[in-house]
C-alpha cells in the first residue's frame, strides 16, 4: 500500500474510529487501526467486536493495500505532525513508513487478516433520524439504564417504532425514561423493537457532535442482530441486545392522586443542597406536599439535617414521599423545560415527572421505603 | 406388587427392632405416611398441610390400599405387612418395617383413613383419636388411601410446645417431600400447603428431569453424572462442579436404596473426592444413589430409620470418593472449576502498589520493621479505634483502579478502595438495621430470580427478617423469586450466589435449638448478612472511581469506628512515613 493524504484528514479520521478501541484487548489486532485503499478513498476502521466503526477520507493512492497500525500510537503521530501532506507506505514485512515532509516514522503493523470484518451500509432498507432529535432522545433516556449485567436487557435502551413515531425507553429497574421522537419522515415495513447496547449511543452521540442544525440526519439500518448508523462518512455498526425488554407500559401509572407544578432548576438546586448532608450512595431525601409548599428534606446519622421549602400550589392534604436524590438530579438535569409536573398517588407507588406542556417525555420513578 | 397380610410380628422380632420416638414432629409424620404410600406402590401422592402440618397433615395416595378387615390391624404396635421374620430384613424392598408409624401417629393426633383395594367396591374408614378408635364406617372412595392427620399432639401439650412457627415446620416438611421426590422420581408429587399450591412434580422419566422440576433449569448445566459399577454395589446419580454453588451443605442428598440417608462417613468421602477442588465455605450440590444389597446394609439401626449401617465402611467410603473423582475427571470439568476461583484473585502483577513496600535487598530484621512502620493493623474486633487520625488528608489519584493514593502531613497513604467501602457499608448497615431504618428501594420492574425450592421457600419463611434488612421478596411460583425491594445500596440484585449466601445464613437460624448460644448464633447470623451486604455494596477492586466517590469514601471511613480493617479484619489502609520512605531510598 502506498497512499498521500492531508494530516488534518487522517487526524479527524483517527479520532472518529479510535474512541471505540478498549483498553483491554482481546486480540492484538483489536487494539489497531484498520486503513485500507478502497477505490479513490482510504477506509479506517476499529471495533472492540460490540461495537464496529468505520470512515473514509480523501486520498491519492499509489497503491492498492492495507494494514494495522497501533490506534494510540497513530494517533499521537499524527497529531503531531506539521499541517501537510502525509505519505504511508508498507512494505511486504508490514513495515510502515510514515513521512510527512523531512519527518519519518517507522513502525511496525500488523496484516489486516485477522481484523473482523465490519458489515457495509445498505442504503435501501434505511431511514433518517434528525441529528438534533436522536441526540435529544439519546441524552434524555440513556442516564436510566442499568448496569446490572444480571438484568442484562436494561443495559441497553429500547428503540422502538409505534404508529410510525420513534420512541426510546431506558430503565434500569428503579426509574424509567420515555421519550417520542416524532414521526418518521418514512414509513417502515416493521415495526422496529430492538434494544441498543448503551456504548453504541454513546458513540454516536459523540459521532453527531455538537450540532443545531434541524435539517442534518443520521441514516439507520438495522438487521437481525445489528444496527447501523451512518453519519456522512462515518458508519457505526453495534449489535443489538438480544432478549426480550420488559412490557414498560404496563409500569407507567395510569391515574394518580396528586399533582404538582415544580420549577425545574429550583427544584433540582434544592435536591443537589439537601444532598449535601447526605452524600453516601443510598441515601433518601424526604419530599413532602402541605398547604402550597414543597418541603424537600434530608438527614444522615451522625452528620446532621438540612431542610428547603419551595413555594407551590398545593392544597391537598399532606403527603409524604422518599426518593433516592441520584434519580431526581439524572431527570431534572437533562430537562429544559421551565417547569415540570410531579404526579403522584401513594407515598409506595410510582411517581411520573413531566416536562410541562410537552407530552414527549415520560419518568417514571419508584420510592424508597420511608 | 402382591397383597401381603398385616400381621402383628412375633416377640422375638419385635425385641430385635430398633425402636424409639418415632413422630418428633410434623415432618416425621409426613415422612411416615409418605413412605407407606411409597411402599403400597402409589405411582402418585398428593399431600396437603396446614399451619405447618399442626392443624392438617393429609396424604392420598393411589396405591394398593388395605383390605377392610386388616384397617385396624394397621393401627396396632408391631403389626406390619412387609416383614413377618427377621430374616425378612436381609431382602427388604420396602422402607417401612417397623409396624409402628401408624400407631405412634394415632396415638398423638386425629387420625382418618380411608382405604381402598382395587379388589372391593367402597373404602373403608377408621377414625383413631389419642389411640382409641373413635368411628369406623364405609366410604365411597377410589383405590388408594387416604390419611389426615389432624390436631397433631393435641393431647401432650408439653410437645406441642416444641413446635417451631408453622413457618419453620413447613420448611422442614418441604425439605422432607423433596428427599422423597428426588429417591422417586419416577411418582407424581404434588404440595399443597394453607390452600396454596407449592408445587406439582409429573412424573419423571430420569432424575433430571425432577431435579430440573425442584431446582430450576440452571442447575443442568452444572449436572456432571455419577456412575459405578461394581458387583454389589452401583453408584449413579448426579454432582455439581466445584465452582458451581447451591446454597449450603443442605443439597447433598445420599439415597441408599431409595432411602435418604444421613452419614457421617459419605460427607467425608464427598470431601475427599473433590480433594481440595471445593473453595472455602462453597458446596456443591450431591444427589448420589447407592443401590446396595440389602444384605450389606443393615436399615435397623435407627428409630426414625434415617441412618444405616454399612457391613463395609471403609469399602464404601472409597468407593465413594471414587465415583466423584471419575465424576469430576470427565473431560471440560476442571478447567471450568478453576475458571471461576481464578477470576477472584488478581493475577500477582497487578498488585502494582505493593510491590513497591516489597523488598528484595532488605535483610530478614529490615522487612519486620517495616512492617511494624506500615501499621498494618490486623483484625481486632473487639477494639474500637475512633479516629480524627487522619487529619488533613490530600488525595494523590488512584492507582490501577484498586487503591487510593493520598498523603497526609508527612506520612503516604495507600487505601484498598474496596476493603474502605465495605468498612463503610457495613457500619452503615449495621447502624441503620439496629434503628430499623434500613434504606430500602422499590422496584419498579421486580426481579424474577430462578432459585431452587429449598432456598425459595427459606427466604419466604423469614419474610419479616428479610424486610428489616430493606428486601421484599415474593413467592413467584415454581422456582422462580419475586423481588420487590431490596437495600437501597446495592446496585445489583440478580446476583443469584448472593442471594444462596443469604439463604445459607439464614440456614443457620433453623438449626438452632432454645439454647443459651441461639441469642449469639442470630446476632452472628445478621452480621454475616451484613458482611455479604457490605461486600455487594462496595465499590469493587478495579472500579475506575470519580474525585467526589474518592472523596466520599475517605470522609466516610474516617467516621466508621473501625476504619483500619474491613469488616473481614483485612487492612483497608498502609501509611509510609517519611522516615521510612527516606529509609527506603537510602537517604541517610
Ligand atoms: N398408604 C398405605 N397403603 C397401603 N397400605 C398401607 C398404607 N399405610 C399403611 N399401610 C399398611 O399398614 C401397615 C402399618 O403401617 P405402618 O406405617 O404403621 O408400619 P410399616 O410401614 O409396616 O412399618 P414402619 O413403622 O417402619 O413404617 C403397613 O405394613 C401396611 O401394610
Ligand atoms: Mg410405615
Ligand atoms: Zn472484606
Amino acid at each position: 500500500m502506498k497512499i498521500v493524504c492531508s494530516q488534518a484528514e487522517l487526524l479527524k479520521g483517527v479520532q472518529s474510529v479510535q474512541s471505540i478501541i478498549s483498553n483491554r484487548v482481546s486480540l492484538p489486532v483489536l487494539a489497531n487501526i484498520l486503513l485500507e485503499t478502497q477505490k479513490d478513498k482510504l477506509k479506517l476502521a476499529a471495533t472492540d467486536l460490540e461495537v464496529g466503526i468505520k470512515t473514509e477520507i480523501p486520498t491519492e493512492i499509489l497503491k492498492e493495500g492495507s494494514i494495522t497500525l497501533p490506534a494510540k500510537m497513530l494517533f499521537d503521530i499524527v497529531r503531531e505532525l506539521p499541517s501537510q501532506d502525509i505519505q504511508i507506505e508498507v512494505t511486504p514485512e508490514y513495515k510502515v513508513i510514515l513521512s510527512c515532509g523531512k519527518i519519518v516514522f517507522k513502525i511496525m503493523g500488523l496484516p489486516k487478516d485477522e481484523f473482523p470484518i465490519i458489515p457495509d451500509f445498505k442504503e435501501e432498507n434505511a431511514f433518517d433520524v434528525s441529528m438534533v432529535t436522536l441526540k435529544k432522545m439519546i441524552q434524555k433516556t440513556i442516564f436510566a439504564i442499568s448496569n446490572d449485567e444480571t438484568r442484562y436487557v436494561l443495559t441497553g435502551v429500547l428503540l422502538q417504532t409505534s404508529n410510525n413515531n420513534l420512541e426510546m425507553v431506558a430503565t434500569d429497574g428503579r426509574r424509567l425514561a420515555y421519550v417520542n421522537g416524532g414521526k418518521l419522515n418514512k414509513g417502515l415495513k416493521n415495526k422496529l423493537d430492538v434494544i441498543i447496547p448503551s456504548k453504541a449511543l454513546r458513540e454516536i452521540n459523540r459521532l453527531i457532535g455538537e450540532i443545531e442544525d434541524e435539517s442534518k440526519t443520521v441514516k439507520i439500518e438495522l438487521t437481525e442482530n445489528q444496527i447501523s448508523y451512518k453519519v456522512g462518512a462515518t458508519i457505526l455498526v453495534s449489535r443489538l441486545i438480544e432478549g426480550k425488554f420488559p412490557n414498560y407500559k404496563q409500569v407507567i401509572p395510569k391515574e394518580h392522586s396528586q399533582e404538582v407544578l415544580l420549577d425545574t432548576a429550583k427544584f433540582l438546586s434544592a435536591i443537589k443542597r439537601m444532598s449535601l448532608i447526605a452524600p453516601e450512595k443510598a441515601e433518601s431525601i424526604k419530599l413532602e406536599l402541605i398547604n402550597n409548599k414543597a418541603i424537600i428534606s434530608s438527614m444522615s446519622q451522625g452528620l446532621g439535617e438540612a431542610q428547603e421549602e419551595l413555594e407551590i400550589e398545593y392544597k391537598g392534604n399532606k403527603f409524604e414521599v422518599a426518593y433516592n436524590p441520584k434519580y431526581l438530579v439524572e431527570v431534572l438535569k437533562n430537562l429544559s423545560t421551565q417547569n415540570i409536573i410531579l404526579e403522584l398517588s401513594n407515598p409506595m407507588s410510582p411517581g411520573v415527572i413531566k416536562p410541562q406542556n410537552n407530552e414527549e417525555y415520560l419518568y417514571v420513578i419508584m420510592p424508597m421505603r420511608l | 406388587m402382591s397383597q401381603r397380610h398385616i400381621q402383628v410380628l412375633p416377640e422375638e422380632v419385635i425385641n430385635k427392632i430398633s425402636a424409639g420416638e418415632v413422630i418428633e414432629r410434623p415432618a416425621s409424620v409426613v415422612k411416615e405416611l409418605l413412605e407407606n404410600s411409597l411402599d403400597a406402590g402409589a405411582t402418585s401422592v398428593d399431600l396437603e398441610i396446614k399451619n405447618g402440618g399442626k392443624k392438617l397433615i393429609r396424604i392420598t395416595d393411589n396405591g394398593q390400599g388395605i383390605p377392610p378387615q386388616e384397617v385396624p390391624l394397621a393401627f396396632q404396635r408391631h403389626a406390619t405387612s412387609k416383614i413377618s421374620v427377621f430374616n425378612d430384613l436381609d431382602m427388604l424392598d420396602t422402607l417401612g418395617f417397623r409396624g409402628e408409624a401408624l400407631p405412634s401417629i394415632a396415638a398423638v393426633s386425629k387420625t382418618t383413613m380411608v382405604t381402598r383395594t382395587a379388589e372391593v367396591l367402597s373404602a373403608a374408614k377408621l377414625v383413631m383419636q389419642g389411640g382409641k378408635v373413635l368411628a369406623q364406617g364405609e366410604e365411597g372412595a377410589k383405590p388408594g388411601t387416604t390419611v389426615s392427620v389432624e390436631d397433631l399432639f393435641a393431647n401432650t401439650p408439653a410437645r406441642l410446645k416444641f413446635l417451631k412457627s408453622d413457618a419453620t415446620e413447613f420448611s422442614h416438611i418441604l425439605n422432607l417431600v423433596t428427599e422423597l421426590a428426588i429417591a422417586n422420581f419416577r411418582v407424581a408429587f404434588s404440595l399443597v400447603n394453607n390452600d396454596r399450591k407449592v408445587f406439582k412434580l409429573a412424573p419423571a422419566q430420569k432424575l433430571e428431569e425432577r431435579l430440573y422440576d425442584l431446582f430450576g433449569r440452571d442447575i443442568q448445566k452444572q449436572l456432571l453424572p455419577v456412575k459405578l459399577d461394581q458387583k454389589f454395589i452401583s453408584i449413579t446419580g448426579y454432582i455439581t462442579a466445584p465452582a458451581a454453588n447451591l446454597s449450603g451443605r443442605n443439597q447433598q442428598y445420599f439415597f441408599v436404596n431409595k432411602r435418604t440417608i444421613h452419614h457421617r462417613l459419605l460427607n467425608h468421602a464427598l470431601t475427599t473426592g473433590y480433594d481440595n477442588l471445593l473453595p472455602a465455605g462453597k458446596y456443591p450440590a450431591v444427589f448420589i444413589f447407592f443401590s446396595i444389597n440389602p444384605e450389606l446394609v443393615d436399615v435397623n439401626v435407627h428409630p426414625a430409620k434415617r441412618e444405616v449401617r454399612f457391613s463395609n465402611e471403609g469399602a464404601i467410603h472409597d468407593l465413594t470418593a471414587k465415583a466423584i473423582r471419575d465424576a469430576l475427571r470427565q473431560p471440560g470439568v476442571i478447567r471450568e472449576m478453576k475458571d471461576p476461583a481464578a477470576s477472584y484473585q488478581l493475577p500477582l502483577d497487578q498488585h502494582s502498589i505493593p510491590a513497591i513496600l516489597h523488598t528484595d535487598t532488605a535483610p530478614e530484621q529490615g522487612l519486620l520493621s517495616v512492617q511494624e512502620q506500615m501499621f498494618l493493623y490486623k483484625a481486632q474486633p473487639q477494639e474500637t479505634v475512633k479516629t480524627t487520625a487522619f487529619g488533613d488528608l490530600k488525595i494523590l489519584g488512584q492507582a490501577d483502579n484498586a487503591y487510593i493514593i493520598a498523603s497526609s502531613g508527612n506520612e503516604l497513604m495507600i487505601i484498598d478502595q474496596h476493603a474502605a467501602s465495605e468498612r463503610v457499608m457495613y457500619e452503615k448497615f449495621k447502624r441503620e438495621f439496629e434503628q430499623k431504618k434500613i434504606q430500602s428501594q422499590k422496584l419498579l420492574i421486580p426481579i424474577t430470580l430462578e432459585i431452587d425450592l429449598p432456598s425459595k421457600n427459606m427466604l419466604l419463611a423469614h419474610g419479616e427478617l428479610m424486610s428489616q434488612l430493606g428486601w421484599e421478596v415474593e413467592d413467584f411460583g415454581a422456582t422462580t423469586l419475586l423481588i420487590r425491594a431490596l437495600p437501597a445500596m446495592l446496585d445489583k440484585a440478580g446476583d443469584r450466589q448472593f442471594i444462596l449466601d443469604i439463604v445459607r445464613e439464614l440456614s443457620r437460624l433453623q438449626d438452632i435449638k432454645d439454647t443459651p448460644a441461639k441469642a449469639e448464633i442470630h446476632q452472628a447470623v445478621l452480621d454475616n448478612i451484613f458482611k455479604l451486604s457490605a461486600c455487594h455494596a462496595a465499590v469493587r477492586f478495579g472500579d475506575e472511581l470519580q474525585p467526589s466517590q474518592i472523596s466520599t469514601i475517605i470522609n466516610s471511613l474516617t467516621n466508621t469506628n473501625n476504619p483500619y480493617t474491613c469488616p473481614h479484619g483485612r487492612p483497608t489502609l498502609i501509611k509510609l512515613s517519611r522516615a521510612e520512605l527516606n529509609k527506603r531510598f537510602e537517604r541517610t
